[in-house]
């Protein structure tokens, strides 16, 4: 080891942290430092909950949602939650979006991303394959695709759309528009094109 | 109209700082001293886009890792303001009056530019694509939603004939793409063809005005599909198994093409040289027009760049081509000398020498040799 270089040990933490997103070389040395400078027993703990980590969180058999030990999402447990209904996410963070909305009380199914072509994620590479067997195994009686209004969150819900047609379902997708309680001279052409487009008779 | 424009790295500027404050202006300077690269930096500020090339890399001085022009421009209110563009490695950055603008359209809105320049023949006589890339461009400026959609159905067309190179693809796969394609074709295509319609009638009556005679031009727009959504769903859909085979798309506005027809005639096929230059001249003035007619007398945003393409034009052309660019704003000419037209009496006249731009006080100082 010479000066100009940390222990070894340090180094390898260093380089551990850099692979996360956002984190450069001078953010992944500040982190280090900083875990550094936190008491023993509460390295313990955080190094407990990332062994952990791959056992305690997993995703829903379900519906891909983040689960706990293996077994269903807290939101397939809730025998409260309207099964008729399936709300289809790209990832499971946005159903904690969705969910803080307070209006949405059915089900989730999360994709895992959206069709990219280009970057060769394909219809293979979605949690498709279980989304016609819980649609027949269930009483669901409709669809929610609330994917992104970008060229590809588009085709992902048109091959879905395409891929479920035939079962009777009532498929929907989330309408896009004007941001809720903005002021309409913020808004950019492209919104307010898709606001005129989906203007609703009061 | 502008009055200041400041370049690093931009070509063969390493810094430039220049005021400006005439309507009309004329850059003399002899071949490769950078009259051209300041046109081109011009029309980057107002359209994002060079008029030379769409590699971005080719901008920048050699051995720069980036670019930056600044340009100090004053509205009708005569409210000055600075568009700033940044251009490395990692992007480029827009901002209006230092505050950052994630936009495109923001900056392009402010600047309706028009540039005349010694390949535009190329337009008349070259490949189909350049054809699209005209009338995209003057598209572009004039309607935001055309460049939406326009990119809407370039990424989609990308993405399906992505899918389409592997020849047992899903049909379902395929599909998807099309709902987007078809939506935005449907728009892209009407507004080409009610461009090339209004293009026939400014470039008609621009020719009858230089010869006192009916013109016999016409611009007929070629798209291998007609009607509205309904019609490119319908094709997309009946086309897939072929595509599939084919490993692209095989059809759509990505194939489009414009023809300019003379007295019956295929001007890329059978114009002269002289007819097909003129009429590139011509079209370009009727893109002039069009941006004045819309403008409804307020011509601060129109910038119009001309790049030594004067010289060939004879005397009753060049009177018409000076009435109709004298609409604009803020002219910028290019010459390798001085031009003795009475036009330029109240010129600002710059000298550009090996990428150092100076102002002459008056005609007499400009060093031709």
């Amino acid at each position: 080891m010479n000066g100009a270089e940390y222990p070894e040990a340090l180094e390898e933490l260093i380089e551990l942290l850099k692979s996360l997103p956002g984190i450069g070389r001078r953010s992944a040395e500040r982190l280090a430092l900083a875990l550094l400078q936190w008491p023993p027993e509460k390295l313990a703990v955080f190094g407990d909950l990332m062994r952990e980590l791959p056992v305690r969180i997993t995703f829903c058999p379900e519906c891909g949602n983040l689960a706990a030990d293996g077994g269903l999402c807290p939101i397939c447990r809730a025998p409260s939650r309207d099964r008729s209904v399936i709300c289809v996410v790209e990832q499971a963070t946005q159903i904690i979006n969705i969910e803080k909305s307070g209006l949405y009380h059915g089900l989730y199914h999360v994709l895992g991303g959206k069709l990219a072509p280009l970057e060769g994620k394909n219809p293979a590479d979605l949690n498709l394959e279980t989304l016609p067997r819980r649609i027949d195994a269930g009483p669901v009686g409709e669809l929610v695709l609330a994917l992104s209004s970008d060229v590809e969150g588009r085709a992902t819900a048109a091959y879905i759309a395409g891929m479920l047609a035939g079962k009777g379902l009532r498929i929907t997708r989330l309408a896009s528009g004007l941001p809720a309680g903005s002021d309409i001279s913020y808004a950019d052409p492209e919104t307010l094109a898709a606001a005129f487009s989906g203007r609703i008779v009061l | 109209m502008i009055r200041q424009i400041e370049l690093r790295n931009f070509r063969n500027y390493e810094t430039l700082s220049l005021a400006v404050d005439a309507e009309c202006n004329l850059f003399i300077g002899n071949n490769g001293q950078g009259k051209t690269n300041l046109l081109e930096a011009i029309f980057f500020t107002s359209m994002l886009r060079s008029f030379r090339t769409a590699r971005m890399a080719e901008l920048k001085k050699i051995g720069s890792r980036g670019f930056y022009i600044g340009t100090k421009a004053v509205a009708g209110t005569g409210l000055a303001r600075w568009y700033e563009i940044d251009y490395n490695n990692n992007g480029r950055r827009i901002s209006i009056d230092g505050k950052v603008s994630p936009r495109s359209s923001d900056l392009v809105r402010n600047f309706r530019t028009v540039a005349f320049l010694p390949d535009d023949i190329g337009i008349v006589t070259g490949n189909s694509g350049l054809r699209r890339r005209f009338v995209d461009m003057f598209l572009s400026i004039t309607d935001p939603h055309y460049l939406v959609s326009l990119h809407h159905y370039l990424s989609a067309l990308q993405m399906r004939n992505a899918v389409l190179k592997d020849s047992r693809a899903d049909m379902g796969l395929i599909a998807a793409y099309e709902p987007i394609m078809a939506k935005a074709a449907a728009y892209v295509a009407d507004c080409r063809r009610e461009y090339a319609a209004r293009l026939a009638l400014e470039i008609g009556t621009l020719l009858e005005g230089f010869y006192n005679v009916s013109s016999g031009f016409s611009v007929r727009y070629r798209s291998d599909t007609e009607g509205g959504i309904e019609a490119w769903h319908n094709k997309l859909a009946a086309e897939r198994r072929k595509d599939r085979l084919r490993g692209f798309t095989g059809f759509g506005l990505q194939l489009d093409d414009f023809d300019f027809i003379l007295n019956d005639k295929l001007l890329r096929h059978y114009g002269s040289t002289g007819q097909c230059r003129l009429i590139s001249l011509v079209m370009k003035m009727a893109n002039v027009n069009i941006l004045a007619a819309e403008a409804q007398g307020n011509k601060d945003k129109i910038i119009v760049l001309v790049d030594d393409v004067t010289g060939e034009l004879d005397d009753a052309t060049r009177q018409a081509f000076y009435r109709v660019i004298g609409q604009a704003g803020q002219l910028f000419f290019t010459f390798t000398s001085l031009p003795g037209d009475d036009y330029f009496r109240h010129a600002a006249v710059f000298q550009v020498n090996n990428g150092e731009i100076t102002p002459v006080s008056s005609s007499n100082q400009v060093n031709n040799g």
